[in-house]
């Protein structure tokens, strides 16, 4: 056996070596790696840094809520009986025995009322759901306003985007799966949406549902979906994404000693990943915390999906909510031609959310086609280094906000106590209105803090000097000023013409600096 | 003095004249308030209280006779004893203004005095009667069915309650008694429609399933009053993921700032992969190493 | 790694996070079986895993494993050459296998018809449409019964009524839903009444044409001057008029309520006259 000759050279416990004192952990992942040859492999892993600002954690967010959603899933399917069969509730519950409802319902309600811990299992398993697509938002978002999607980046943020689609999709069918009232109706929404698709809407709708609604298929159908499909796609993109940015490495913020061609932060073994694990435990708290607390879709009160039966407040998971808003403040348009119809939900239920995902698939094209910029990008920006994309940032989240306010509309005139109408009104304004007053505002804000003298945060400037005329000197050569992250020689002249005369002065004097070291 | 001002000006004249016009008044009066029915000796005192109340209190919006008045207040006619008590009762009158929705608050009268008042507008016409709610008798599960098909639309089906159109609320059904529910189905109060169609074993159903959405919540975890996933959703935000950030921002955050001086320059291990890529798009010959990693 | 003085205060936080961790599942252990178990097997959970997250990430950040180091990234270029060796492979296999045209063309045209025959399999998945959506189960004499099956009595008490039905015979069929109304004749407009009412009765299909939701909200707005009849659908706030013809006043939807012709029998309870003159709810494109 190989592994008694292999001896290891540079002392990592730190203590005085000698075969005795190897742990088991160690001699176990010893005994991996020289049966498959990837010690070196190991060592460089272990050594590996990573930056340590604490926005690029919020990936991790997502990653953790979704390994909670596995671990709770899985623990739920062990009780869950996807079906829709007929039978009497004859459980702990008293107001709906005797109730005709579905056998899902029925697990459902024995999980939550019968089973020792499963009310908590389910409801960690729903807080986690809201919790990572929210975690994926932000993330996503970090991603976008610090630049971080550019080459050679472009592919993971597709990949991104694509597991947000699947992340939506994972949170409606599984809210979709107990078959009470709510859900059920969420489920009545989407058969209209697809039977209002041109050519091949009503067929595709007999497709999905094994026939017209509502059919006793649909939820059996989706359980196999939520379980398997989904979770199944999500792990293989996660983990090629995931490998991408282990293999392209993290981007970093500019600063003092980073560069384009290096990462500065700690490495991943036992700093980060100690970091790491702690955080998992800490989302792991926060999720175990929120379902021992608080209710969350509490199915009995809804009571089984029945005919003719609605409530009010009738909203999906929040991150649908989007969809909800586009669907109640779309105005009543409506295409006819000839005998056919464009349904106003084929606008507000497909083409909205196209646009939307669209735009966010393309983001790092039209990243490219608005700056001509192709080259490779390891250091992030900050949201005010590039002010345009910012402000489109921040026109987009408005626009989508309205859109979620939009879905909660009837909430929101209930709870100020005015007509629906009046906010229904209202929000159609600030969407038409909103994005590009944030556009301007947000736009206008980065310049401002760009232009901000003084060497407090001024990272992309390297250590600057005030000279005794009120100018500034900034004391590298220039080559060395781009590599530490610092600007290009024009940069500043490039600010100073986007906008107005305000940083002229200053921008003219860094830029004057510029010329003058080279 | 003539003939004919000497018998007006005649004493037994004005004496008829005055028990006449008094007869008049009282016929006018009493034919005024309809029908009166047949009223036994106990309810007198109850009566005048009612009428006293009434004349202070809700002619001023509903008529002296209970006829209504033109942009104050309807007429009462149609309005029984089920009517009456539910207003009463749940403090929705007396209404400062018609504009204002009638929403439950304090109720502004005693035992007595609602009892007085239910007493004399029923004198004034016809309406259905308190009807008798008895929660025991009827079917929870029953109850929930009906309550999902008729009442959850309007009142959430958490019995939260939720805007209808025009600016009204349908209220949060939480407090309300089963006599309550019982008269607002009958009666339709409000903006609320009769729920003609509903028989008595129906309301005592749905006024056992109602008691239930009253109970402390099923679950033992807390709701968010009812408000369904937008609460929910808010809730993530506000107590899972504003939490989370925080505690990224205390995990992630470099000790001393982003001037803190790097400690140590660290190579890939793989020195020849390094030393290879170091030019960027320069025109370097591939190095084939024989079996390297 | 530089020689640093412990950090006490570090050090008994993190101590003390642990401690809690192990006090945390000792409580969700006990709170397991307690009454209230969601609660504090809950609570314990969340505690022990919270003093492991704080525990950790304390050790991490103040004792021993802070650091600040940086490392060289390799560049993720591709070099020219490595780009033409690339292509040259790529250039040998069209030298080889590319040499037959016939052949590929065969190959994809063998894979897409593999792929055809899956068709099969797929469309089992559903029936094809055979127009059951044309029709629901009312027809010309079928009563309007509640979800109890009872009749409505065209002189039932009671002005702005509101009530659920279905056609005796179909009670629960979710096309056949129907929301009946009573208002006072008068309010009904022309043509609401020339379809079919009854005093003052009047029924709607229950299915908002928007996305299919319930229709179960009437409000019924009695403030001065005048009173605003609304039906309104608690999905997207969909507002349909409903003393005339259901017509689409406000939200998103756009077309009417079909209505649902109706008269009394000779035992003075409301039928339907005839079936609904357009397919109800949300429609496919060609339904309109």
């Amino acid at each position: 056996m190989t592994d008694h000759d292999t001896t290891v050279e540079t002392g990592e416990t730190g203590d005085d070596g000698g075969r005795a004192r190897r742990g088991v952990v160690e001699r176990s992942v010893e005994a991996v790696t020289t049966r498959t040859g990837t010690s070196t492999w190991l060592t460089t892993t272990l050594r590996k840094v990573f930056p340590t600002h604490f926005s690029f954690l919020w990936g991790e967010l997502a990653l953790y809520s979704f390994v909670i959603l596995l671990l709770t899933g899985t623990y739920l399917t062990f009780f869950f009986e996807g079906s829709q069969e007929e039978l009497i509730y004859a459980g702990d519950y008293e107001p709906l025995r005797g109730q005709e409802v579905s056998a899902a319902f029925d697990s459902v309600m024995r999980i939550s009322f019968e089973t020792k811990g499963g009310l908590l299992i389910r409801q960690m398993h729903h807080w986690a759901a809201l919790v990572f697509v929210g975690a994926v938002a932000i993330h996503m978002a970090r991603v976008y306003f610090t630049g971080a999607f550019r080459r050679p980046r472009d592919l993971n943020w597709v990949i991104g985007v694509a597991l947000l689609v699947l992340a939506l999709a994972a949170g409606f069918t599984g809210y979709s799966l107990p078959d009470d009232l709510l859900s059920g109706t969420g489920l009545r929404i989407t058969h209209a949406i697809i039977l209002s698709i041109p050519f091949v809407g009503e067929r595709l709708t007999y497709l999905i549902f094994g026939g017209d609604w509502p059919g006793t298929d649909i939820v059996g159908r989706l359980y196999p979906v939520h379980i398997l499909l989904i979770p199944g796609l999500i792990i293989v993109l996660l983990t090629v994404h995931l490998a991408l940015v282990w293999h392209q490495k993290h981007t970093q913020f500019r600063g003092p000693g980073r560069t384009q061609s290096n990462v500065v932060g700690e490495r991943v073994w036992p700093a980060f990943a100690l970091k790491s694990i702690g955080l998992f435990f800490l989302v792991a708290a926060v999720i175990t915390a929120m379902g021992a607390l608080f209710d969350i879709n509490a199915v009995w009160l809804y009571g089984p999906y029945d005919v003719a039966e609605a409530t009010s407040y009738a909203q999906p998971d929040w991150y649908i909510g989007f969809l909800e808003g586009s669907l109640r403040l779309f105005p009543p348009w409506e295409t006819r031609i000839g005998g056919f119809m464009i349904n106003n939900i084929v606008y507000s239920g497909i083409v909205v959310p196209t646009l939307i995902f669209g735009g966010l698939f393309a983001v790092p094209w039209i990243e490219r086609r608005l700056t001509g910029d192709h080259a490779d990008h390891h250091l992030a920006d900050r949201p005010r280094d590039a002010p345009n994309r910012t402000g489109i940032g921040a026109a987009s989240i408005t626009a989508v906000t309205v859109l979620f306010l939009g879905g909660s509309q009837d909430v929101i005139a209930g709870t100020l106590n005015v007509s629906v109408g009046r906010v229904n009104t209202a929000l159609q304004i600030l969407f038409l209105v909103g994005p590009p007053v944030a556009f301007w505002l947000t736009r206008r804000s980065c310049l401002a803090l760009l232009d901000r003298p003084g060497p407090e945060r001024t990272e992309r400037r390297a250590p600057i000097e005030r000279l005794a005329d009120g100018g500034y000197r900034v004391p590298l050569e220039v080559e060395d000023w781009m590599d530490a992250g610092g600007a290009a020689p024009g940069h500043f002249d490039r600010i100073a013409e986007e906008h107005s005369v305000r940083g002229t002065k200053q921008a003219h004097t860094h830029s004057e600096n510029a010329r003058r070291e080279t | 003095m003539s003939r004919l001002s000497r018998l007006l000006h005649s004493p037994v004249l004005v004496a008829v004249a005055l028990v006449g016009a008094l007869a008049g008044g009282v016929a006018l009066a009493v034919a005024d308030a309809g029908a009166a029915p047949a009223q036994d000796g106990s309810d007198g005192p109850l009566l005048e209280l009612g009428s006293e109340l009434y004349a202070t209190q809700c002619s001023n919006c509903h008529g002296v006779s209970g006829g209504g008045v033109e942009g104050r207040g309807p007429t009462l006619r149609t309005e029984g004893t089920a009517a009456t008590d539910f207003v009463l009762r749940t403090g929705r009158m007396p209404l400062a203004s018609p504009e204002m929705q009638a929403q439950a608050g304090p109720v502004r009268y005693s035992e007595e005095e609602i009892l007085a008042l239910v007493a004399f507008v029923d004198t004034l016409g016809d309406g259905p009667a308190i009807p008798d709610v008895d929660p025991a008798r009827g079917d929870v599960a029953r109850g929930g069915e009906l309550y999902r098909l008729n009442c959850a639309a309007c009142h959430v089906a958490s019995g939260a309650g939720a805007p209808i159109g025009g600016g009204r609320q349908a209220p949060n059904l939480l407090d309300s008694t089963p006599t309550e529910v019982g008269e607002a189905i009958l009666i339709g109060p409000g903006a609320m429609p009769v729920f003609g169609a509903l028989d008595a074993d129906d309301i005592d159903s749905i006024a056992a399933y109602i008691e239930t959405l009253d109970e402390e919540n099923a679950a033992g975890t807390s709701s968010f009053g009812g408000a369904g996933p937008v609460a929910e959703g808010l809730a993530a935000w506000l107590l899972a993921l504003v939490p989370l950030i925080a505690l990224t921002r205390w995990i992630g955050r470099p000790k001393a700032g982003r001037d803190r001086p790097v400690v140590e320059e660290l190579d890939p291990l793989d020195e020849a992969v390094a030393d290879r890529r170091t030019e960027p798009s320069a025109d370097v010959a591939p190095v084939r190493s024989e079996g390297s990693s | 790694m530089t020689d640093r003085p412990v950090n006490t205060r570090a050090h008994r936080a993190a101590v003390a996070s642990f401690v809690v961790a192990i006090v945390g599942g000792i409580v969700a252990a006990w709170g397991y079986w307690s009454d209230e178990t969601e609660v504090w097997l809950g609570v314990g959970l969340a505690a022990s895993s919270g003093g492991i997250g704080l525990g950790l990430v304390a050790w991490a950040k103040y004792l021993d494993l802070d650091e600040h180091v940086a490392q060289r990234r390799a560049p993720l270029r591709t070099t020219p050459a490595e780009r033409e060796e690339f292509h040259t492979e790529l250039a040998r296999s069209r030298a080889t296998v590319g040499r037959r045209p016939l052949l590929a063309a065969l190959l994809g045209g063998s894979l897409a018809s593999l792929a055809v025959g899956f068709v099969g399999p797929i469309g089992s998945l559903g029936p094809r449409p055979r127009g059951e959506r044309d029709a629901t189960a009312w027809a010309a004499g079928r009563r309007l019964v509640t979800a109890d099956g009872e009749p409505i009595a065209v002189d039932s008490e009671g002005f702005d009524q509101l009530a659920t039905v279905f056609p005796e015979g179909g009670i629960g069929r979710d096309d056949s839903q129907v929301v009946l109304l009573r208002v006072i004749p008068g309010l009904l407009t022309e043509r609401t009444v020339a379809r079919g009412t009854v005093e003052g009765w009047v029924a709607y299909s229950k299915i908002c044409t928007h996305a299919g939701c319930s229709v179960g909200l009437f409000g019924v707005d009695s403030r001065p001057p005048e009173t605003i009849r609304q039906l309104v659908c608690p999905c997207h706030q969909s507002v349909f008029d409903p003393v005339d013809s259901a017509r689409p006043v406000g939200g998103p939807a756009t077309r009417s309520l079909p209505q649902l012709a109706i008269g009394s029998d000779d035992e003075g309870f409301l039928v339907a006259l005839d079936d609904f003159d357009r397919p109800v709810g949300p429609v496919a494109w060609d339904e309109a």
